[in-house]
């Protein structure tokens, strides 16, 4: 593999540090995934932020039911452990599968802990930074605007399990393309009618 | 031959990627202490292992590093923390805060506005902003969590009732985005408003007692204060620097038998001034 | 001038460090770091246990780096520690299970399996042997190979046994019926250096952090204990073992959960380390009834890297301070324990009153001036 461990996943990191701090940014994973030449069962964006993100010390799930191969590539390739979805600390939503499920079922941190709320890393279509989406809040100037090219049910799952702030899940989406997003809990979004 | 002992950046992979995660969440939560297993440095804990420890899992390749202590480039630790950061990376160094990617400070934030692209790390001692008005941990975060900060209040409201003044000095506290009460760490009271609207990601470490927290790019910085006793900063009334002739920047007091004297605390910013002013001098055909 | 020079600061650091090696040489001797592991076994093992890394070699450089001080070597070898990765935990192990070297009871005159003295420096007058000054290793050789020969009675073959004894003086105690009842915590345990600690702490927290304490810091607390200022009036030191014990790895891929049979059937050897277990028995006044109080006793434990009996027994003491739950004196305070026995912060944070700190006086030097209107 010519995924350099050291350096090709700082640079992952980077990038998700970025998108994570100007919510709203859209950036760009291909070089990194293209350095990941193995065959997956699952979208190289969301493998890459597993082998940056997790380890031993973390917990995971993929959201969907029938994800064992998904699951076993994940494990092997980071030694992270798989949990239930409502105590895992990554989730992993591969494209087809319902975000909003598991948006819903997963954990939101406690008021003295706020920091175990999970991370929810979604597959999507596409993202673009001029979507009917409207965005505030920490890291954003005034307003942001993006779009993920999913059906909304996510943002109504997002609203509902982050609505009581310290308290909520914080969301990074990959697009099949590979692109990086991403939507830490402090973000307020808008729809456009 | 000294054998090849340590990894980029001197910790393992499974090191870095802790505080990273740490790192996450804290931007995710503005202000509030996300806890760490922090790793012990070859620097002594209390000299800055928390802000190493992120700059350490920051940076690459082609990032570029400055490194200040008490506003200064030349200060024994700082030297001797760029020295760990660029000998365990090879990256490159500077003390132009303009050509820095990343910069680690202890108690300033540098002069320059800082931009998109660049981050800031600032070396905490002591991250519990309650601390003194409480010592137990178990109850500190039992306070931040009901947003029950009515005793930092009372602290600086008993300070002004003793001496008809607010008499913080570093460090003053501060409330991120109206939720959490956060330590700055002790940059002077002229350096809080720059936390406010911040274009750069400011990230603090607290190694000893590990703890990593943030403001993130824009966000919402308050120092604590009264309607009727507003926030002050320290004062610059009469203070110029004696080397590069620069006000409104915050001074050291150099002890001098005559008088008081001042110099710029943010060397390298001294020295942009005064090369700033040759040029202008010399642009003039000044000097023959 | 002072601390910090306009410029000069990478030179006067580079000339620091060149006077600190001038220090360690001038007397032109070098020490030879087989030297330090074969002759200096206890600072060793409090070094290790210190760092809570097991490896006399790099113990050995890192004391021959330190010049001899425990602080500096902790902290060379706990930055070493920081870099390596750590893919694994091993299986559980049993401190029975032990190559005993040394195995005493307070309690009982006479324990299963006998009380065997091992190498201790507790039976040695404290007097210092002039002898040592020119020791030769011919000497030193020729007194070993004699020590070892198999014409004189059995000395060393004891040591080198299992014990096999399947009764310890607690299981003892434990059979009578005067042990507290405590329900089998087998709760997978917490890694302080890996996961960040948050109160209240588990117990395995506790011993861990105790473990790896400051010598000097977990024994003066242990003492605070037993004098008075604590929950452990009158301890015994049920057992103290000293010896080997082997550690398994398990097999990373296994799906098994928990230490059993198979996990072990499947487990990897890595190697063996010395250790020193200690449980103490503590009496407690135990209510049964409105008129009525019982006394039973209460176990602490205490287990550290190395021969370290003194910090092992202070860690068991302690151990059963933090127990009991009530405050009444700080060696009952967890925050207050735990958050302060570390060599490395402690030393760390102490030391950094060294570091300039005009930037925070200024500040509070205008706020002084303020409020005096000057």
């Amino acid at each position: 593999m010519q995924l350099d461990p050291v350096h090709d996943l700082q640079a992952v990191f980077r990038k998700i540090l970025n998108v994570m701090s100007r919510p709203g940014t859209v950036l760009d994973l291909s070089r990194e995934a293209g350095l990941l030449d193995l065959e997956l069962p699952l979208n190289k964006g969301l493998m890459l932020v597993a082998l940056a993100l997790l380890d031993a010390e973390t917990s995971f799930a993929l959201s969907s039911g029938d994800s064992y191969l998904q699951s076993k590539a994940i494990s092997q390739m980071t030694y992270a452990k798989t949990a239930v979805l409502g105590e895992a600390d990554f989730i992993f939503v591969p494209s087809g599968a319902d975000a909003a499920k598991a948006i819903a079922a997963a954990k939101s941190g406690t008021l003295v802990d706020p920091h175990l709320g999970a991370t929810i890393v979604i597959e999507v279509p596409s993202l673009d930074e001029k979507g009917v989406l409207q965005l505030s809040g920490p890291g954003i100037e005034s307003t942001a605007r993006f779009g993920v090219g999913l059906d909304h049910g996510w943002l109504a799952a997002r609203g509902a399990k982050n609505i009581e702030f310290p308290l909520g899940v914080d969301l990074i989406f990959v697009d099949e393309r590979l692109h990086l997003c991403a939507l830490p809990r402090t973000t307020l979004v808008r729809q456009e009618a | 031959m000294r054998k090849k002992l340590y990894n980029f950046a001197f910790f393992d992979e499974g090191s870095k990627r802790e505080v990273r995660r740490a790192i996450l969440k804290a931007v995710a939560i503005p202000g509030y202490q996300v806890p760490f297993a922090s790793r012990e440095m070859p620097i002594a804990r209390g000299w800055g292992t928390g802000g190493l420890q992120i700059t350490l899992s920051l940076v690459g390749r082609d990032d570029v590093i400055k490194v200040i202590d008490q506003g200064a480039d030349e200060s024994v630790n700082a030297v001797s923390i760029k020295r760990l950061v660029s000998g365990t990376t090879g990256i490159a160094t500077t003390e132009d805060t303009r050509e820095a990617t990343i910069i680690q400070s202890r108690h300033r934030i540098p002069e320059a506005p800082l931009v998109e692209g660049q981050i800031l790390v600032l070396q905490v001692p002591t991250p519990e902003p309650l601390r003194f008005v409480e010592p137990s941990e178990y109850a500190t975060k039992r306070l931040h969590a009901e947003k029950e900060y009515s005793g930092a209040y009372l602290a600086l409201f008993e300070e002004i009732m003793k001496h008809g003044h607010v008499s913080t000095g570093a460090d003053h506290p501060v409330t991120v985005e109206d939720r959490y009460v956060m330590a700055p760490s002790p940059i002077p009271r002229f350096d809080n408003p720059k936390l406010n609207g911040s274009r750069a990601l400011i990230l603090l470490g607290a190694g000893r007692e590990k703890k990593i927290y943030a403001v993130p790019p824009f966000a919402k910085v308050a120092s604590l204060d009264f309607e009727d006793h507003p926030f002050e900063v320290e004062s610059l009334v009469g203070k110029r620097c004696r080397v590069c002739g620069a006000t409104g920047v915050y001074m050291d007091e150099i002890v001098d038998a005559a008088a008081a004297v001042y110099q710029c605390n943010d060397t390298s910013h001294c020295d942009a001034v005064l090369k700033a002013r040759r040029a202008a001098f010399d642009g003039e055909g000044g000097a023959a | 001038m002072g601390y910090i020079a306009v410029r000069g600061g990478a030179e006067a650091i580079e000339a620091s460090i060149e006077r600190l090696k001038y220090m360690r040489l001038r007397k032109g001797r070098i020490l030879e770091v087989a030297a330090i592991e074969a002759g200096m076994r206890a600072l060793i093992d409090q070094v290790m246990s210190e760092a809570s890394l097991y490896d006399e070699a790099m113990a050995a450089v890192s004391i021959k780096q330190a010049e001899g001080s425990p602080e500096e070597a902790v902290f060379l070898m706990r930055a070493f520690r920081s870099t390596l990765p750590r893919s694994h935990y091993s299986l559980t192990l049993d401190s029975r299970d032990m190559r005993v070297e040394r195995r005493i009871s307070a309690s009982f005159k006479e324990i299963p399996g006998g009380q065997i003295l091992g190498a201790s420096c507790d039976y040695t007058h404290r007097l210092i042997d002039s002898v040592l000054i020119d020791e030769s290793e011919e000497e030193a050789s020729q007194w070993v190979a004699d020590y070892l020969s198999p014409a004189e009675d059995d000395r060393s073959a004891v040591a080198h046994e299992a014990l096999g004894a399947p009764l310890s003086a607690i299981d003892y105690v434990r059979a009578l019926g005067l042990l507290r009842d405590r329900p089998i915590d087998d709760g997978e345990p917490r890694d302080v250096t890996k996961r960040a600690l948050e109160f209240p702490a588990s117990r395995s927290e506790r011993l861990q952090i105790l473990a790896r304490g400051q010598t000097g810091a977990v024994t003066a607390l242990g003492y605070a204990a037993i004098r008075g200022y604590g929950a452990t009036l009158h301890p015994t030191v049920g057992e103290l073992r000293v010896g080997l014990v082997s550690v398994y790895v398990p097999d990373p891929f296994s799906t098994s959960q928990h230490d059993d049979a198979e996990a072990l059937g499947n487990a990897y050897y890595v190697g063996e380390v010395r250790i020193t277990a200690v449980e103490t028995l503590v009496p407690v006044s135990v209510r049964r009834g409105p008129d009525k109080s019982e006394i039973e006793f209460e176990l602490g434990f205490g287990a550290v890297l190395g021969q370290n009996e003194t910090k092992a027994i202070a860690v068991s003491l302690l151990d059963q301070c933090l127990e009991t739950g009530e405050k009444r004196y700080a060696t009952q305070d967890e925050e207050f324990v735990l958050l302060h026995v570390d060599s490395v912060e402690a030393t760390g944070f102490i030391s950094h009153l060294k570091l300039p700190h005009y930037v925070s006086f200024q500040s509070k030097l205008d706020s002084v001036r303020k409020a005096r209107g000057t």
